[in-house]
């Protein structure tokens, strides 16, 4: 049962986790997007 | 240094002008002076210029002092355990554990490039066009970030987490022990007629009516609480919306109740099973 568990809670987990991520570097990559073109003005 | 900057509409220039088009809507430019904007050539080619060399380099010295993983060579009667598709396909390969294998194989990928080919024409966040950012457009990058962190985690399975007879290894088991075949797989049909006595017939019907109702709570509940975004898009564009995500939103759950609760399939059809 235990196994089962944590199998299913791993998938789940590391979807949200990289899901997370995804968005993370997409705001990371944002913020250095407007920071560069503050600096170029 | 001499100032390098030049303007794109001189002041005094001898150039006339005339009103070609009226266009409803808003563009990239619109609140932009043009002093405020620049020319894709050179400013924006030679940074792209640059990456492909650097790219190109980069694989060239990638080829060159890293060799390919191969294995040795294919025997006539021995198959590979497991088999495994270049990693790029595991996603794919993982998805036919939990789903029929023309499901898994063609309905899903080509409902992905269908929902991805829609977006343009489900997408009216006039918003950050231009610049698909984050903060312009939480909704549509956070639906999409699923979708793709849904893809990598079958990926990471695929790849580190599946061993012999495609069974789970965790880091710690040894990849050369076989594990024993996952026994007691139920459909929900019949776990639905066990557990409350009734006939099969009647668990598959109550199966049918659960995947129902989340479609239709999914596609309801939406409308009220998030009023805006369904006027906006009006009833066929927000169905359509909704119906892809709520696939997309399925499959995981559909995952983790076969591997938490050993569901093999949640409906099952005389024509597919899901």
């Amino acid at each position: 049962m235990w196994e089962k568990l944590g199998v299913g809670m791993f998938f789940l987990v590391s979807t949200v986790a990289l899901t997370f991520v995804i968005i993370g570097l997409s705001s990371f990559m944002e913020r250095l997007y407007k920071r560069n073109n503050r600096n170029n003005k | 240094m001499a100032d390098k900057s030049f303007e794109i509409f001189p002041k005094n220039s001898n150039k006339t002008y005339g009103l070609m088009e009226l266009v409803k809507g808003t563009a990239p430019a619109t609140e932009k002076e043009p002093e405020d904007t620049i020319f894709s050539w050179p400013h924006l080619f030679y940074v792209e210029l640059i990456a492909v060399l650097v790219v190109t380099a980069a694989l060239l010295f990638l080829s060159l002092y890293v060799g390919a993983p191969l294995e040795e060579e294919v025997g006539r009667d021995t198959t590979p355990n497991p088999m495994k598709a270049p990693w790029y396909f595991l996603g794919l390969q993982e998805l036919l554990v939990f789903f029929d294998p023309w499901i898994a194989g063609v309905t899903l990928p080509a409902l992905i490039i269908i929902g991805l080919m829609l977006i343009p024409f489900l997408d009216t966040n006039p918003k950050g066009s231009g610049s698909y950012t984050f903060s312009e457009r939480k909704l549509a990058v956070s639906v999409y970030a699923f979708g793709l962190g849904l893809w990598t985690a079958l990926i990471v399975i695929g790849v580190w987490f599946r061993g012999l007879d495609w069974s789970w290894y965790w880091p710690w088991n040894d990849l050369h022990v076989h594990k024993p075949p996952i026994v007691g797989l139920k459909d929900l049909s019949v776990i639905f007629a066990t557990k409350l006595g009734i006939s099969e017939f009647l668990g598959n019907t109550l199966s049918y009516l659960l995947v129902l109702v989340y479609f239709a709570v999914g596609l309801i509940i939406p409308v009220f609480i998030f009023k805006r975004f369904y006027n906006r898009l009006g009833i066929i564009r927000y169905v359509t919306t909704m119906v892809l995500f709520l696939i997309m939103a399925g499959i995981p759950v559909k995952i983790a109740l076969r591997l938490i609760f050993s569901i093999k399939y949640v409906m099952v059809t005389p024509w597919f099973k899901i």
